[in-house]
Parts: structure tokens; C-alpha cells; sequence
């Protein structure tokens, strides 16, 4: 009786299938799975939301973000030759550059004023 | 612009025909829980958005997590409150169609549907991954966390419920 019984239970089971039209759909949401991998330095769009929106249909919702400078160009930019920074970060660095060269001048070597001071004797 | 193109080579997607499979097992288990075929597909559809959302991988484990972790969240309340077993649907309109049709195989399947209706969820479940997954007792306990001695008791029961439907459907259909 069990294995008829497990026999039964399969054969009802194995009897039902998914609705073409939802097959089909779920494909669909399966094959572009991959364009909704992580947000990387190297994609330019991104998964913003998945949702049922009815329910029988899935939206997916993509943004398009910008794709992050590399530290090369930001380097560049902190030198400033290369404006491509945004101007608030760029307002920090040359306050940053500002205060650098000031303690930097502060810091000078005293041998070597005294060594010029010397020479100018 | 929308660029639906990936940039990473392999894809995870497994090819059409085992994809189409995986999808179906996942219908059945989804199945299995709602007995409802409109609501397994809305659980199923919820369990792949949720397999998508965290980039797992498509394989039947992490599939039929998805599936159970769905159908608990959604139905929390039900499975607390769904102690007792749920009343058999009746049967007697479907007897003049059996008698006008002769088939006995419809009948037979009518039979098992209502059996199948009257179990519990989780009886129907592990009755669902022992039969025709073919999932050992330790296997589903594993799956759904339950103790092994938990799933051996709700497929003996569930069978015994079966039996029990099923002997009276078929004394009904002899009488």
C-alpha cells in the first residue's frame, strides 16, 4: 500500500506543470540575470528594484549610475592638473594643499638658512 | 539607456532544458505547500525574484530554500494556526461526471487531489520530498529543520490520511 500510495503521489505531482505563459516569463526574468550582477567600477547600470507589480508579472527597475573615476584621475586631479574632480572634494584638496605647503614652509631646515645665510655673507 | 548586457563572460543561468526542468520541480514543491496551482506559481515567481535579487545560484536546493522561506514568511499565521487537519473537499458533485465519463484514471487523480487537500502542509510537504523528490528522512530534516523523527511521523501520517481517503473513495466508487 505505501508504494502505491508514493506511486499515486508522483503520478499526481509529475501530472502538474507550470502555465506556458509563466514559464515563459520566469525565463525571461532568469535571462538577464546576469545584467543585474553587483554594481561594479566596470557596469554602468544597476538593480534599483525588483517588484510584482500584479500578480501575475514582475517589474525590474535599472538606473543608471556613473561609473566611478579611477585613482589615477584623481590623483591628477589632487596635483590639479586635470579638473576632473567634483568642485567640493576639489575645494577640500586645495585647502589641504594650502595648509601642506604652509607647514611645510614652517618646517624649513634651519642648517640650510643658516648655510644660505652664511653664503651671503 | 538600458544595457542588459553583462560584462562577466560565464552566466549563471543553466541552459533552457534543465532550467525548464529546475522551474517545474520548483512548481511542484511550491505545489506541494499551497495545494493551489495560481498560488504556486506566485510563490514560485517570489522564490525566483528572491534567487535573483541574491544572485544564488539556480540549482533545486537553493530553489526550493527560496520557495519554503517564501511560503513560511506569507503564510506564518496559517501554518500556526493550521494545527488540525483541514476538512476533505467534498466529493460528491464529481460522481455524475466519473459515472458520464467512465474513466477511472480521472477519478483515481480526482481522488488523490481531494486526498491531498485534506493533508496539512507540512504532511503534504514531506510526503511531497520523500515521494517524489526522493529525499531521505535526514535529507528533509535538514531541509526544513525539522527533526528527523518529525518528518518520518508527518509522512506516516500523511500516508495514513491517504490511505484512509483513498480506501473510502475507492469503496465509494465500488458501492
Amino acid at each position: 500500500m505505501a508504494a502505491k500510495i508514493r506511486d499515486l503521489v508522483r503520478a499526481h505531482y509529475e501530472a502538474r506543470s507550470l502555465s506556458p505563459a509563466t514559464l515563459e516569463r520566469l525565463q525571461l526574468l532568469a535571462a538577464i540575470e546576469p545584467s543585474v550582477s553587483p554594481p561594479s567600477t566596470r557596469s554602468r547600470t544597476r538593480l534599483v528594484s525588483v517588484t510584482r507589480s500584479t500578480r501575475r508579472s514582475a517589474t525590474i527597475r535599472f538606473e543608471a549610475f556613473r561609473r566611478p573615476r579611477s585613482r589615477s584621475a584623481v590623483r591628477a586631479c589632487v596635483c590639479g592638473r586635470r579638473p576632473t574632480c567634483s568642485s567640493g572634494s576639489r575645494a577640500r584638496r586645495a585647502e589641504a594643499r594650502r595648509v601642506r605647503s604652509r607647514s611645510d614652509a614652517e618646517n624649513e631646515d634651519p642648517l640650510e638658512l643658516s648655510g644660505e645665510d652664511r653664503g651671503s655673507r | 539607456m538600458f544595457w542588459l548586457k553583462s560584462e562577466r563572460s560565464p552566466p549563471k543561468t543553466p541552459d533552457v532544458s534543465s532550467f525548464e526542468a529546475l522551474l517545474q520541480r520548483g512548481f511542484r514543491y511550491a505545489l506541494s505547500l499551497t495545494h493551489e496551482e495560481s498560488g504556486a506559481e506566485d510563490l514560485l515567481q517570489d522564490a525566483c525574484v528572491a534567487v535573483l535579487r541574491a544572485h544564488g545560484p539556480w540549482n533545486r536546493a537553493y530553489l526550493f530554500r527560496a520557495i519554503r522561506s517564501r511560503f513560511v514568511d506569507l503564510h506564518r499565521r496559517e501554518l500556526v494556526v493550521s494545527m488540525e487537519s483541514r476538512p476533505a473537499l467534498d466529493d460528491t458533485p464529481s460522481s455524475l461526471d466519473d459515472a458520464l465519463a467512465g474513466e477511472t484514471a480521472r477519478a483515481d487523480a480526482r481522488a488523490v487531489e481531494r486526498a491531498l487537500a485534506g493533508l496539512r502542509a507540512e504532511e503534504r510537504e514531506a510526503l511531497f520530498l520523500a515521494a517524489v523528490e526522493g529525499y531521505t528522512a535526514a535529507e528533509a530534516a535538514d531541509f526544513t529543520g525539522r527533526p528527523r523523527g518529525t518528518i518520518l511521523s508527518l509522512v506516516f501520517r500523511a500516508r495514513r490520511k491517504l490511505e484512509r481517503a483513498l480506501g473510502h473513495a475507492n469503496a465509494k466508487d465500488r458501492s
